[in-house]
């Protein structure tokens, strides 16, 4: 796999506070990266340095082996972008604003322009004032306006904002597609762990500016054993015992009024309930209630755990 | 790499508005309807006010004259005031006569005759004083009243002669008459024939004012040539300089009445429209540029829009640069359209702008006529492009549209002309100094590089110590350039976004 991105021992500080340091990773070509954090962690910060909005203080960032300081313009050649919410030119078409975008770059074609409004499914607006699109729409363009250029490194900061439950699961998918068929390198960020667990193929924790931890999803998830789940049933007591019988008894974490607690491995989970199903135990639901992954990421941003 | 055309592109199809040329066109337009009634009303008003005495009240001027003149005083004093006494009561005799008429031969008369007239007052204000002052001297005399050498009898005759001439070519005769019997030297008829043949030349049907002022401008400058005395500001020596200056003068002259007849122009009036035009139309495209690079950057950064023109391969400087360019470009479109509107009007409504005005003096050079407008209006453009690089690098370094617009607008508005009426009633010469160090005195090119008094208008501002037009051109374009260089360097600089 190709390094498209690599950053450096990044530094940033806002009025002599540090609010990035020393961040380090490399994003690769066909991947998609998470930047995972809670708000305020300087996921927008960072992404804001690489795209060249804010000046890096300290350390390097090398897009496709040029470098931002001293090769600007050529690093950032193959780079499409948004950040925050997607910015465009209110009283200009979203076609206009996507042709002013890509003449800023080389080689694109109207049948490119149209190619790209027809993937978010714009088609329809492209020719509509921007300021007459919701939120969602707006997300889209800007998605548009972001790849009309073909870039091999994308980066997306919190992209699933104002998009309803369709446009998420659309964008995931477009997601994976870029990176997985066309070699895309996507670089997203988000606070929502779910969001990420699905869509990403990396994930790097990041915390107060520093790096916590950069794993694939299925190293994160092993890292912390079982999920948790709770089983509703009338009663516990014998369900509990039948788990007992079975030898699932370990399992068992804890036994309410109605409610059975247990820790499992998502493929116990199934011989359990089946098990409980077996011997006549009534279930009302099953839910569960903390994924390993989500553990796990706790864990991290409470410095539990190191790269 | 992305070069700068793209950007400029960009930059056209953001911010610049066709409903803001179409406005600026129909202001424009609008202005024009609106100066058109004006003119026409100000002819009438200017009938009038020959008629009511609408402008000056003549007796109050000529009882004050006679107070001074009454007083007590020296001789040079008492001579003085005789002389505006002798001018106050000609000009009122002439009120009095009611056949006043704009029509420029008239009033190439009307300056003759109130000549002869004052001539003849002050004649006899002057035996009064000479008997009260006996001692005074003869050559003292001799100057005040060298200029006036007629009669009060005679001025009369002449005055009731005029008035019986009705047309253009019934004054050209009776004035080569005049020439013959009168009195003057050889070479003073030479000149005087040569003015006339000239204003036939250049006015066939008598019509225009600015004819019969640049043929008598011509008559000053060839009398004080061959008088050697300046009898522009009235004074015995005439230095070497101003002797090659008023040769150099007298050259354009002739050339520019040559041209004139040859590309047979008429001038009705048509310089002062053009002028009002140019500076009306050109004070809207300042308001427009400065409104408009006053939020280029700003509000950019302020929706956030920036971010897809940094996010793209391009340098930060060229962002600023294509900007500028736009702007720039822009306001010349303006320039050009508001150019091309004063020229159609002026085709049309006064036939046409003159060749033979005696434009650039120092230089020694006949300008087309609309090429002369055109390089005024260019003039005009380049000191509103500088306050448009001022609200520009306002906009970059504030990020606020409303300061970067209101302070170039406050300035250009307000506290120019506060500064410029300081400067006109200051006397200290270290205010002076300071004032002209200020940027605002240094625009208003046209009317220093254009001397005003070569066009024989009233000279509305002079100083002695005025900045040179060539070094207010040079400092406002280094000033405008030190305001390119700070907003590409503070947008360098500075995060984009927080």
């Amino acid at each position: 796999m190709e390094k498209i991105l690599q950053v450096n021992n990044l530094y940033k500080s806002f009025a002599g506070r540090p609010v990035i340091s020393d961040v380090s990773f490399e994003v690769y070509s066909g991947e998609v990266f998470g930047f995972l954090g809670p708000n305020g962690a300087g996921k927008s910060t960072t992404i804001k340095m690489i795209l060249g909005l804010l000046s890096e203080d300290g350390g390097s960032i090398l897009i496709n082996g040029y470098d931002h300081r001293s090769n600007y313009e050529k690093s950032m050649e193959k780079v499409g972008g948004i950040v925050e919410n997607p910015e465009m030119y209110e009283n200009l078409s979203g076609r206009t604003n996507i042709e002013m975008y890509a003449r800023l770059h080389k080689g694109v074609t109207k049948e490119r322009i149209s190619e790209v409004i027809d993937l978010v499914g714009m088609t329809l607006w492209a020719n509509e004032k921007i300021k007459k699109y919701s939120l969602g729409m707006k997300q889209r363009m800007g998605i548009a306006q972001a790849l009309v250029h073909k870039p091999n490194l994308l980066l997306l900061d919190e992209p699933t904002n104002g998009l309803d439950a369709q446009g998420i699961i659309e964008l995931r998918g477009m997601l994976r597609k870029l990176a997985h068929e066309q070699g895309v390198a996507v670089l997203v960020s988000s606070h929502q762990l779910a969001e990420m667990e699905q869509m990403c193929d990396r994930i790097c924790i990041i915390s107060r500016g520093k790096i916590a931890a950069i794993n694939t999803i299925e190293e994160l998830r092993s890292l912390r054993g079982n999920d948790k789940y709770t089983i509703m049933t009338p009663n516990a007591e014998n369900a509990a015992k039948v788990l007992g019988e079975q030898g699932y008894g370990d399992a068992i974490e804890n036994v309410g009024e109605g409610c059975i607690t247990l820790s499992a491995h998502e493929d116990v989970i199934s011989s359990i309930i089946k098990q409980l199903a077996l011997s006549d135990i009534v279930i009302t639901g099953v839910n569960k209630v903390i994924a390993s992954l989500e553990q796990a990421y706790m864990d991290i941003l409470n410095g539990g755990v190191n790269k | 790499m992305t070069g700068l055309r793209p950007l400029i592109h960009n930059e056209f199809i953001k911010s610049v508005k066709r409903s803001t040329v179409v406005l600026f066109i129909v202001m424009l337009v609008l202005t024009i309807a609106i100066g058109g009634i004006i003119f026409l009303l100000s002819g009438l008003v200017q009938d009038m006010a020959y008629d009511v005495d609408f402008f000056v009240d003549i007796d109050e001027m000529i009882d004050s004259a006679r107070a001074e003149y009454n007083g007590s005083g020296d001789a040079d004093s008492k001579l003085a005031s005789a002389y505006e006494l002798a001018y106050c009561e000609a000009q009122k005799y002439l009120l009095e006569t009611d056949d006043y008429n704009i029509v420029a031969y008239k009033s190439a008369m009307y300056a003759d005759v109130l000549d002869m007239y004052a001539a003849a007052k002050f004649q006899k204000y002057c035996n009064d004083i000479l008997s009260m002052y006996p001692d005074i001297s003869e050559q003292t005399l001799n100057e005040y009243s060298s200029l006036l050498e007629v009669d009060a009898t005679q001025a009369t005759v002449k005055a009731r002669e005029y008035r019986q001439i009705n047309s253009f070519d019934e004054y050209i005769d009776y004035m080569k008459k005049q020439i013959d019997i009168s009195n003057l030297t050889k070479a003073q008829k030479e000149i005087e024939r040569k003015a006339l043949e000239y204003h036939v030349m250049i006015d066939p049907e008598g019509k225009d004012v600015y004819a019969a002022q640049s043929v008598q401008r011509y008559r000053t400058l060839a009398y004080s040539l061959e008088d050697k005395y300046d009898y522009e500001t009235n004074n015995s020596v005439l230095p070497y300089d101003k002797a090659s200056e008023y040769e150099k003068e007298l050259k354009v002259l002739e050339t520019g009445f040559r041209k004139d007849a040859e590309t047979n122009m008429q001038r009705v009036n048509s310089e002062g429209a053009a002028s009002a035009m140019m500076s009306i139309s050109m004070s809207f495209v300042m308001i427009i540029l400065i409104v408009l690079s006053g939020g280029m950057i700003s509000s950019e950064i302020n929706s956030g829009s920036i971010k897809s023109m940094v996010i793209a391969p391009v340098k930060r400087y060229k962002i600023i640069l294509s900007k500028i360019i736009t702007v720039a470009l822009y306001g010349l479109g303006l320039t050009v359209i508001a150019y091309l509107i004063t020229l159609i009007m002026i085709s049309v409504v006064g036939g046409g702008l003159s060749a033979s005005m005696p434009y650039v003096t120092s230089f020694l050079l006949v300008i087309p006529g609309p090429l002369f407008l055109l390089i005024r209006f260019l003039i005009y453009y380049f000191e509103a492009m500088v306050y448009a690089m001022f609200a520009f690098m306002l906009s970059v370094v504030t990020r606020n549209t409303s300061i970067a617009v209101a302070i170039p607008l406050l300035i250009d508005m307000v506290i120019s002309g506060i500064i410029s009426t300081i400067s006109l009633f200051s006397s200290n010469h270290i205010v002076n100094t300071i004032i002209n160090c200020l940027p605002t005195s240094h625009f208003d090119i046209v009317s220093r590089l254009f001397d005003s008094s070569a066009l024989n208008l009233e000279v509305l501002y002079t100083s002695a110590d005025t900045p040179s037009p060539i070094v207010s051109f040079v400092y406002l374009f280094a000033l405008a350039l030190g305001m390119v260089f700070l907003s590409i360097d503070t947008f360098k600089n500075r995060d984009v976004v927080k």
